[in-house]
């Protein structure tokens, strides 16, 4: 039998990945972030609060979902009231989906009565990039001591379907309420979903 | 005037109109346009008493727009259906053809553009035909929730609707060629004496295809069934060895701990495989050590 003796290397294009993703437990990396109301936030100022980081792109089908139900607002309005920052981050790149001026942010946060904390302006997808923020939305929180201890989706039904929030689990509220009740996050890290964020290309 | 040709009648008014409205913005244009056109075909053109027969559901898709594969990737959703038959009749699964790579934003998501058709399999009851042997209709209808995307991305919502001839043999529908060519697309069984491992490692996985290959066309790529076990943008390396193909996938970031199975697809120059193997730890000693790392 003839065995023709090839070690053909079928690399095909390798994609490099830019950016390492944040895992739970590192030290989530520090950043300064401009806010709709032009203040200036450095995340390590809030070091002893736990921090929530919620990526948002306004057109997107999946964060309508979250915001014409009223669910996120509600969450946020929950969680600020205990306490927790919460930042709305938008890293859409101007003329993309969900790049918004600060004008236009404040009016959307004023019609939809959103309550996060503030709503950091990324247009340049800097804190994007360094959290590596793959959908809108994808939830990130960090606890009082500077760690991250979720990363992913905001709960477990992957859908655009607003009726699916009933009865879904939420990651964010369970995790939150294990870490502000000195328990192990049970579920630290899932996959996001959504659309993607649409950095500058 | 059959409904097809008044179907494309109303498309090109629809396309002249929005030529005629001339507006330059992409955005409004794309959440008033649905992108896609749906219909429901099937292999018969009747639902003869006791048989079974595949259904289409077929979206023909604007230029540049997409839908998802089952799983979507780092983005998306796939679609989801509600049938609404008659008594006794049942609708499977459905079957997804293999889809393509398609790149969003340094993302990478699984899904289709063009014309694409996912299958289900219509199982019709023994009871279909009235006992007097008249001649009737089943209706088939389904509700289909989708999500069709081109940078942006739009839900759609649908219902198609299809009519059987029950009381009657079976009889061939002028579409069962298109969904032949729907079945011919959709993933195989690994031909037999083709033989599939696959070991973990810290960073990766690495997929072993051996036995008799030949036949199976050359592999180029491999992508997987279930979200967070691999790393959707970084592309597999695939080193062949004579008649063994190793193929190496860098494991997700996301995942912290070892997956038992890898399940997925395996992708070859002519046609795509199912995989669903079980994930064993790698041995200390490889003849696999010479296949280039991922940089």
């Amino acid at each position: 039998m003839k065995q023709i003796r090839t070690s053909v290397f079928v690399a095909l294009a390798l994609f490099t990945i830019t950016a390492l993703a944040v895992k739970v437990g590192d030290q989530a990396p520090d950043f300064t972030g401009a806010d709709s109301h032009g203040q200036t936030h450095k995340l390590s100022d809030y070091k002893g609060k736990f921090v929530v980081l919620e990526w948002h792109n306004n057109g997107c089908p999946f964060t309508k979902k979250h915001y014409e139900s009223g669910n996120m607002q509600r969450l946020q309005k929950e969680w600020t009231d205990k306490g927790v920052v919460w930042f709305t981050v938008i890293s859409s790149a101007p003329g993309a989906q969900g790049y918004v001026t600060a004008d236009q942010e404040n009016e959307y946060m004023q019609k939809m009565h959103a309550a996060p904390t503030a709503a950091l302006l990324d247009p340049k997808g800097e804190i994007g990039h360094l959290y590596g923020a793959k959908t809108t939305p994808h939830m990130f929180i960090i606890n009082p001591q500077g760690q991250l201890i979720y990363n992913g989706a905001i709960d477990d039904k992957s859908t655009s379907d607003p009726a699916d929030i009933t009865g879904a689990k939420n990651y964010v509220s369970e995790a939150l309420q294990e870490a502000k009740a000195g328990q192990p996050v049970a579920v630290a890290t899932t996959r996001p979903y959504g659309c993607s964020v649409k950095y500058a290309d | 005037m059959n409904s097809g040709a008044l179907k494309t009648i109303t498309r090109t008014m629809a396309a002249l109109l929005l030529t005629l409205c001339g507006s330059s913005s992409a955005y409004p244009q794309a959440a008033k346009a649905q992108h896609a056109h749906l219909s429901l075909i099937s292999e018969q053109t009747s639902a003869a008493s006791g048989t079974a027969q595949w259904m289409g559901l077929r979206f023909q898709l604007d230029p540049g727009w997409h839908i998802y594969w089952s799983n979507p990737g780092d983005s998306g959703e796939p679609p989801k259906v509600a049938w609404h038959l008659p008594g006794g009749f049942q609708a499977g699964d459905l079957q997804f053809p293999a889809p393509h790579r398609i790149a969003d934003h340094g993302l990478t998501d699984y899904g289709y553009e063009g014309d694409v058709i996912l299958l289900s399999k219509l199982t019709v009851p023994a009871g279909a035909t009235s006992n007097k042997g008249e001649i009737g209709a089943a209706e088939i209808g389904a509700d289909v929730r989708y999500l069709v995307c081109r940078e942006v991305c739009v839900p759609g919502k649908d219902h198609v609707s299809l009519s059987l001839a029950t009381g009657q043999n079976e009889k061939l529908s002028p579409r069962a060629e298109l969904i032949r060519g729907a079945q011919a697309r959709l993933p195989q069984p690994l031909p037999s004496h083709v033989y599939i491992s696959a070991t973990v490692r810290p960073e990766q996985m690495l997929i072993t295809v051996s036995g008799t290959t030949t036949g199976m066309g050359q592999i180029i790529d491999f992508i997987p069934s279930d979200a967070q076990v691999i790393e959707n943008s970084v592309r597999p390396l695939i080193f062949v060895d004579g008649a063994v193909s190793h193929i190496r996938v860098k494991k997700s970031e996301q995942l912290d701990h070892s997956p038992a199975r890898l399940r997925g697809l395996l992708i070859t120059s002519t046609k795509a495989y199912n995989v669903d193997v079980p994930v064993t730890p790698a041995k200390k000693t490889s003849q696999n050590a010479s296949v280039p790392k991922h940089s």
